[in-house]
């Protein structure tokens, strides 16, 4: 009966693990130079990317370094005490919610607005409007992101009941804890067809044979926020300037170009 | 507010159907395993016993992948039965399945090996056929063993998370079991919901460990005795 113990004591220890945290980021900095650490939503990753490269390009003292999650896991994060400056979220409730709870220096601020579209992994006909294609009879299940937790969740719910089909599929409906999750639901073919972002219609990774743009009337607008997270002690002047100056820098003509690129709008106040 | 019973119900559901299954069908592979002379038998125990190990997302991706239409074996059965596993009771029933059945193997197989051979010998030489000899002596000689395999494999998929995230979906009374739902009302940021789960879960498992731990003092105690 020892087996018994050790393997009870295994399960304990598995259950542990499902506790343990993620790990910090390691913060030296041996060059000297000011770095900013940036937590980015896994969303927005590719184009944060072309983003770093250009201010680093103009900045070269500055450096930059990211963390990239799901929104709700950063925020949880960062009220733990996650030592993050920048915070790029993949909506505004959690910058808000942030906000809220003065855990940042600003309001949020939207820095791109994402845009919904229908994708699915087989060929079809473009010419079908949404609900013809989500009403046919070979769709069975129709992937969206959890309209809770996830802006293009939300999205997707609210297309639905503009087409005024929302009953009527409700029952093929399944749902991604994330965005990232539909597209896994996408590529695999499990789902015939999904909401999902324009910016997966434009990665290099996508590998979906069909999708449509999905009428902007039809849904509220995806604004992606991002907010200064306030320091726990007062920072350097030269660094507090550099996250200043990288904040702006999300309003310039480069990094415009680089959210059309990959399928974001860029907001005009 | 209220909170949806639904997810609770659902995991119990679950447990309790893996919890039966394994039990059968884990018979027939200990057997084979704690008596076959088979060479390379620990082979297959290794693939058994490898959810044990790997991360749940590893045995949710594969099976996402294995249901999927575009696959041969997803496509097929779309095409014979219709149906598609993925996103079903069904198919988090399989994944709970696989991942929990490594528990209940272990313990059979201690039970099995601990019983004293001479039992088995002295019917084998009363001319009893396997069967008999499986029924009759080897499963009423290791109750204890079942019952801890039985209340580890229910416990364990309690706690299930990663494979039926991967391959569920999500669906209210289909697929969303309690463990998602938490992690739904963590990420909504409403905690009171989460709170209420969590606590059912603790609740559960805890008297199910109890029950165990109260158990198994005395029914080593008796086979102890015995032995």
């Amino acid at each position: 009966m020892k087996n018994f113990k050790t393997l009870i004591l295994l399960s304990l220890i598995f259950v542990n693990g499902v506790f343990s945290e993620t790990a910090e980021p390691d913060f030296n900095n041996p060059k000297g130079e000011t770095e900013i650490f940036v937590a980015v939503a896994a969303n927005f990753k590719s184009p944060f990317e072309d983003i770093r490269v250009i201010f680093l390009k103009q900045n070269p003292k500055i450096k930059i370094t990211m963390v990239f999650g799901a929104s709700g896991q950063l925020t949880s994060q960062i009220r733990n005490g996650a030592p993050v400056n920048l915070f790029l979220s993949a909506d505004m409730d959690f910058p808000l919610a942030l906000f809220n709870e003065g855990f940042t220096q600003n309001k949020p601020k939207v820095y791109a607005i994402g845009k919904l579209i229908l994708m699915s992994h087989k060929e079809k006909n473009k010419s079908s409007s949404v609900s013809e294609h989500l009403l046919s009879e070979n769709t069975k299940f129709i992937a969206i992101a959890n309209p809770r937790t996830a802006p293009y969740g939300r999205a997707a719910e609210e297309t639905l009941k503009y087409y005024g089909i929302y009953e009527k599929v409700k029952d093929k409906l399944v749902f991604g804890e994330s965005i990232t999750q539909v597209n896994q639901f996408l590529s695999t073919g499990s789902a015939d067809f999904g909401f999902t972002s324009l910016s997966t219609a434009k990665s290099k990774e996508n590998h979906n044979l069909f999708w449509q743009n999905i009428d902007s009337k039809s849904y509220s607008p995806i604004h992606q926020g991002v907010v200064i997270i306030k320091p726990k002690e007062t920072p350097a002047t030269e660094k507090n300037l550099a996250l200043h100056q990288f904040f702006d820098f999300f309003s310039s003509k480069d990094v415009k170009s680089i959210l059309t690129k990959y399928g974001y709008d860029s907001y005009e106040e | 507010m209220l909170v949806d019973p639904d997810p609770l119900l659902l995991t119990l559901k679950l447990a309790l159907l893996t919890t039966v299954v394994l039990s059968v069908i884990t018979v027939p592979i200990a057997y084979w395993l704690t008596f076959s002379s088979f060479r390379y038998r620990f082979v297959f125990e290794t693939i058994l016993n490898l959810p044990l190990v790997l991360p749940p997302t590893v045995l949710g991706f594969y099976l996402l992948l294995l249901f999927s239409p575009n696959h041969w074996f997803g496509g097929w059965i779309e095409e014979v039965f219709h149906f598609r596993i993925a996103f079903s009771f069904f198919g988090i029933l399989i994944g709970s399945l696989l991942f929990s059945l490594p528990f209940m193997l272990q313990a059979f197989q201690v039970g099995f090996s601990s019983i004293t051979k001479s039992y088995i010998e002295t019917a084998m030489v009363l001319g009893k056929s396997k069967l008999t000899i499986l029924f009759r002596v080897i499963l009423p000689n290791c109750k204890a063993a079942i019952l801890a395999g039985m209340v580890l494999t229910f416990a364990h998929t309690i706690g299930e998370f990663g494979v039926v995230l991967l391959i569920g979906g999500s669906i209210p009374g289909k697929t969303k079991v309690a463990s998602i739902a938490i992690f739904e009302e963590v990420e909504a940021m409403n905690y009171f919901s989460a709170h209420v789960y969590a606590a059912m879960l603790v609740v559960i498992s805890m008297t199910v460990l109890l029950l165990l731990f109260r158990y198994k003092r005395n029914l080593t105690m008796i086979l102890a005795g015995k032995n």
